[in-house]
C-alpha cells in the first residue's frame, strides 16, 4: 500500500483527521484506523506487517479477528483513494 | 456618512425608492421596503452604520415586500427578495425584519466566498478573537449578547468570516438576534440594551433584535486573531465549566458548521486545520451569565501549535 495525492491529513494528540480531495470528505480516524494509517505513512506494508504492529501498539491480540479487521479497514481506506495497492517488491521491511 | 444623518422622512423615501445602500461590515447592501416595522428595525438597529447616499455598486439587493393579491389584507405576509427572485416562502408580516436579518445572512452565507463562513458567533478581546459555533438553543446568542457589553467587542452573532488568506476574522457586528427568554434575560442585565420589537411565532419562537455596541461599530474595520473555539452550552442550574476539546473532534464539527466549507475543499481543510492549530478549543457549560463573564475573562491565546504528522501534513 501506499499513500495516494488526493488526501491529506493533520493530526492532533493522537487523533488524526482525513480529508479527502477527491470526495470533499473531512473524516476523524478511531485509535485503530489512526494507527494503521500512521503505518502505511512510514512505508508501504502487509496486511499481516500492519496487524503485528497494532498489537504491538493498541496492545492488542495479534489473531485472525485482528488481521480480519485490518484488511477491512484496507478496503474502506482503498475505497476512498486514502491508499492503493502496490507489488510486493515494493513493500519494505515485510516478512507476511 | 451614517444613517442617523439622514431624516425619518428621507429614509423612508429612500427604503421605498431606490433603496438604501447600507455598509453592514465588508458588505454593501441596497434593501428597499414600504413595510413600517422594518423602516422602524432599520432605523433604530443600524442608525450608526455608514451609508452610501449615491452609487449603483452593491453586494446585495435584496428588498421586504408584501404579496399582492388577498394575503396583502388577509394573514398578512412579507416576502424576501434577493435580485428581485423570491428565495424563500413568505412569512408572517409580523416576522419581516427577523426575515431581512435571515436573509442578509443567506446572502453572505451563500455567495461570500472569498471567506470561509462558518455559523458562529465571534467576539473579541485585546486582538484576539473567540470563535463560538453552536447549535440554536444552546446559549451562544445569550452570552455574546452578555459578553459584548461586558469587555469584549463583537465580530459576528452567526456568521464568522474567516479570511482565505490568513485565517483572521472579519467584523460584520450586525444585531443580535435572542430568542424567547433570553430577550428578557439581557433586556434586564443590559440597562442600555436597545431591542427591536418582538416578532412572535417565528420557527425560532419569540425574536428581538439586540442593537450591536457602539464600541463594536467603531471597531467594525478591525480583523482579529483567532484564538479560541468555545462550543457553549446553557443547561439550567448547571454549575459554569470549561472544559478542553479534543481539537479533531473541533475541526469536523466546525467544517459541518461551515457553510461553504466544501466549496473551498482543500484550502477550507488547510485553513480550518491551521485555525484550529492556533486555538484553545473548550466545551462550555453555563446557566449563570455573571461567571461566564469571568471565566472568558480569563481566558488566554493558545501557543502550543498541533503536532503534525507526514511530509508537510499532506499529499505528494
Amino acid at each position: 500500500m501506499k499513500r495516494e495525492d488526493t488526501w491529506c491529513w493533520r493530526a492532533w494528540d493522537d487523533e488524526i483527521v482525513v480529508y479527502d480531495d477527491l470526495s470533499g470528505d473531512t473524516m476523524k480516524l478511531n485509535p485503530y484506523m489512526s494507527e494503521t494509517l500512521r503505518c502505511l505513512q512510514q512505508a508501504p506494508a502487509s496486511e499481516a506487517t500492519i496487524t503485528r504492529h497494532l498489537a504491538e501498539t493498541l496492545e492488542a491480540d495479534a489473531d485472525s479477528r485482528l488481521q480480519r479487521w485490518v484488511a477491512r479497514a484496507i478496503e474502506r481506506f482503498e475505497r476512498v483513494g486514502l491508499v492503493e495497492a502496490v507489488a510486493a517488491s515494493e513493500q519494505s521491511g515485510q516478512s507476511g | 456618512m451614517k444613517l442617523s444623518d439622514w431624516s425619518r422622512q428621507e429614509l423612508v423615501a429612500r427604503l421605498a425608492g431606490p433603496g438604501l445602500n447600507l455598509w453592514t461590515g465588508p458588505f454593501l447592501n441596497r434593501i428597499r421596503t414600504r413595510i413600517p416595522a422594518v423602516v422602524d428595525g432599520i432605523s433604530l438597529l443600524y442608525a450608526d452604520y455608514p451609508i452610501e447616499a449615491e452609487g449603483d455598486f452593491a453586494d446585495f439587493h435584496v428588498a421586504l415586500t408584501q404579496p399582492l393579491g388577498p394575503r396583502r389584507w388577509l394573514r398578512r405576509q412579507v416576502n424576501f427578495e434577493f435580485d428581485g427572485l423570491r428565495i424563500f416562502k413568505p412569512l408572517p408580516l409580523d416576522q419581516a425584519l427577523p426575515m431581512m436579518e435571515w436573509g442578509l445572512n443567506w446572502c453572505i452565507g451563500g455567495h461570500a466566498h472569498q471567506y470561509l463562513i462558518i455559523h458562529s458567533a465571534t467576539i473579541e478581546k485585546d486582538g484576539f478573537a473567540a470563535i463560538l459555533p453552536g447549535a440554536p438553543g444552546s446559549g451562544k446568542s445569550t452570552l455574546t449578547a452578555y459578553l459584548v457589553n461586558n469587555g469584549w467587542r463583537l465580530l459576528s452573532d452567526e456568521l464568522a468570516l474567516l479570511s482565505l488568506e490568513d485565517g483572521r476574522v472579519t467584523a460584520l457586528a450586525r444585531p443580535i438576534s435572542l430568542k424567547n427568554q433570553s430577550i428578557d434575560i439581557i433586556g434586564g442585565l443590559i440597562p442600555s440594551a436597545r431591542l427591536s420589537r418582538r416578532s412572535e411565532d417565528t420557527v425560532k419562537g419569540t425574536v428581538a433584535l439586540l442593537k450591536a455596541p457602539a464600541d463594536s461599530l467603531a471597531r467594525i474595520g478591525e480583523t482579529a486573531q483567532p484564538a479560541w473555539v468555545i462550543f457553549p452550552s446553557y443547561k439550567k442550574d448547571a454549575a459554569t465549566a470549561l472544559v478542553p476539546r479534543p481539537k479533531a473532534d473541533t475541526v469536523i464539527e466546525i467544517g459541518r458548521n461551515a457553510f461553504n466549507y466544501s466549496i473551498h475543499g482543500r484550502q477550507g481543510f488547510d485553513l480550518l486545520s491551521k485555525v484550529v492549530d492556533g486555538c484553545a478549543s473548550y466545551d462550555f457549560t453555563y446557566s449563570d451569565l455573571a461567571e461566564a463573564r469571568e471565566v472568558f475573562a480569563a481566558l488566554e491565546p493558545a501557543a502550543a501549535p498541533a503536532r503534525e504528522v507526514g511530509p508537510k501534513t499532506s499529499s505528494g
